[in-house]
């Protein structure tokens, strides 16, 4: 593990000087407003840089009394991508799982996932929003494979196992005894200011089992079922496959959001989750039960909040979850 | 291409398949593209035994399956697959067999039985029974293959229609209803499998249940609306069970175990 210390003149600088190439998210910009330089970069959440909103798979055309179809390289910048630990952890517990897992449904996200070089940027200031501790995150989590920074008094603090794809970390100068020391506080700060006990690891079998709960009716009275929680969520990554043009266009691939009726509409009309009550529940036992009772108990949830800053009706999943975790410990009692 | 028209919204295609090395297993399914339309997963109801085509049975119902039924006989259909499990063939070697179909739901079966069927695989399974049920003679399916399964003395076929009409001189009855009155076998040495609407689907089981036959012993497939067909796409789940990738065949000891949520 390599690493140092740097000036904020000197980190902005080399931001500068990547240009086009360098992704950071809006919650990056939140914490660290001097990142910010110019609108293009700026990215809602970490996975438009993956798994984009829109996406061409291939083209057709009828031509000369048959179909052409016409594959599409999909583009593959090589690119930098500046997010906090919650929307990292994002790509490396959820999107990954899903899409680098084989068969792929088209190769543009590994491609891409091959060429996007992470920067994490440790989280100082949680939000009230946070819960990332709960769901096996922390404020400092890291990858070995990303360059890790923090704020300090005197800059930042860098650090990557990967010194030859960040090639700043040539120019960060060690550190002295002292400033390791305040390094170290500040972590030991942070974790007992914010770190919450994991959720307990019999929650995705005990929500489950709490499928047919009546609470779930209840929960579900507040939420428009509007989507906007999935669209801007890091790790929603149901998506649509729908054609676009009659005699020529392209098979395209879109976000989509299991909160609108239509998602499982069969042909036939009948609609296996017809009101809001079985959308919420999918929504959150997606995340907090079947996503970890099939990887291994990674949660399908990176606890980063944004879906309750958003909610224009402050439907809220942390008190949701919290609330059924709450009938399981009691039905144990029991 | 091939086109037979089965009723008056329903076709059986038989395509030529332009990659030979192209296999499946019954029960499997392939999503079909029609560019500029859209793709819709629908079961193969050709047995593998049968080389070079794959067959498919579509009621014309949506946007895809309606311009599936506008198709001529030198256009090409897009296939996607095969996806899905398939009928656990391992379980099912050296068991009596009972199907039993309602509808259209005869298609997804008819892969395996016609597996079940092949005069190389025959020796493989012991006993068939096959009960075919529609609601009017007009709605029964593969007409022209019932009559081949009737004539075979390696099988018993029963077929019933819920309503007859001045033509019909055959069984008429619910399937459930004649599956409990003439059907008699062993619950414990025979294996079933069922497919069809989902109230026939509901009731048979019932009637299976009540005749003695065991939950795994039960074996069905479902169907979902689905995009992707690998378990990615995420919305044809049953609680975590992905029905494109883990299905689309399950036993009725499996669905015990899931919520009712198709």
């Amino acid at each position: 593990m390599k690493s140092g210390k740097i000036t904020e003149t000197n980190l902005l600088q080399w931001i500068k000087t990547q240009q086009k190439n360098f992704l950071i998210t809006e919650k990056v910009v939140h914490h660290q407003p001097d990142f910010f330089f110019d609108e293009s970069h700026e990215i809602k959440n970490v996975k438009e840089a993956l798994f984009l909103s829109w996406d061409k798979l291939f083209n057709y055309q009828w031509e000369n009394q048959q179909w052409q179809v016409e594959d599409i390289q999909p583009s593959v910048p090589s690119r930098f991508l500046m997010a906090l630990p919650c929307e990292i952890r994002a790509i490396y517990e959820v999107l990954d799982r899903v899409f680098l897992q084989l068969p792929e449904i088209e190769s543009a996200y590994s491609l891409r996932r091959q060429s996007l070089k992470i920067v994490i940027l440790g989280c100082i200031n949680p939000e009230p929003t946070c819960f990332c501790s709960r769901v096996g995150g922390n404020p400092l989590w890291s990858h070995p494979e990303a360059l890790f920074i923090l704020p300090f008094h005197d800059g930042y603090f860098l650090e990557t196992n990967k010194p030859e794809q960040f090639d700043i970390i040539e120019k960060a100068a060690s550190l002295n005894t002292t400033e390791r020391e305040e390094i170290d506080n500040l972590r030991k700060q942070l974790e007992e200011k914010t770190i919450q006990e994991k959720l307990s690891a019999d929650v995705p079998q005990g929500l489950y089992d709490l499928f047919e709960d009546e609470e779930w009716e209840n929960l579900s009275w507040k939420c428009l079922n509007c989507g906007a929680c999935t669209y801007l969520c890091p790790t929603c990554q149901c998506f649509d496959i729908n054609a676009e043009g009659r005699l020529k266009g392209f098979q395209l691939k879109t976000w989509d959001s299991c909160m609108f009726p239509k998602f499982t509409l069969h042909a036939s009309g009948h609609n296996p989750r017809p009101t809001f009550k079985e959308r919420v529940r999918q929504r959150v036992l997606h995340k907090f039960s079947y996503f970890p009772l099939r990887e291994e108990g990674h949660y399908g949830c990176v606890g980063c909040g944004k879906c309750i800053e958003i909610c224009p009706v402050n439907w809220n999943i942390r008190e949701v979850v919290e609330r059924m975790v709450k009938k399981i410990d009691n039905q144990h009692k029991k | 291409m091939e086109i037979i028209p089965e009723t008056s919204d329903i076709k059986t295609f038989r395509l030529d398949l332009e990659n030979e090395n192209y296999s499946h297993l019954p029960g499997q399914f392939a999503e079909l593209f029609v560019p500029g339309v859209g793709e819709a997963p629908i079961s193969i109801t050709s047995s593998p035994t049968q080389k070079g085509i794959l067959e498919f049975s579509i009621k014309r119902i949506g946007l895809v399956t309606s311009a599936i039924h506008r198709l001529n006989l030198n256009d090409r259909l897009g296939i996607r697959g095969p996806y899905g499990n398939s009928f656990p063939l391992t379980d099912l070697k050296g068991q009596n067999l009972l199907f039993i179909a309602g509808g259209i739901g005869l298609a997804p079966l008819r892969s395996l039985i016609n597996y079940v069927l092949d005069s190389e695989k025959r020796n493989q399974f012991k006993k068939v029974t096959i009960l075919y049920g529609a609601r009017s003679p007009q709605d029964l399916v593969f007409k022209w293959e019932l009559e081949k399964w009737k004539n075979r003395e390696d099988l018993t076929f029963w077929l019933t229609v819920d309503r007859g009409d001045k033509q019909w001189r055959g069984t008429v009855g619910l399937v459930p209803n004649v599956l409990k009155e003439n059907i008699q076998v062993n619950p414990q040495e025979w294996k079933s499998i069922i497919c069809g609407p989902p109230i026939m689907i509901k009731f048979t089981i019932k009637a299976l249940l009540e005749m003695g036959f065991q939950p795994p012993d039960i074996i069905t497939t479902l169907e979902m609306r689905m995009k992707c067909g690998l378990g990615k796409c995420g919305r044809c789940n049953i609680g975590p069970h992905y029905v494109c990738k883990d299905g689309p065949v399950f036993n009725y000891q499996q669905l015990q175990n899931m919520p009712e949520e198709y």
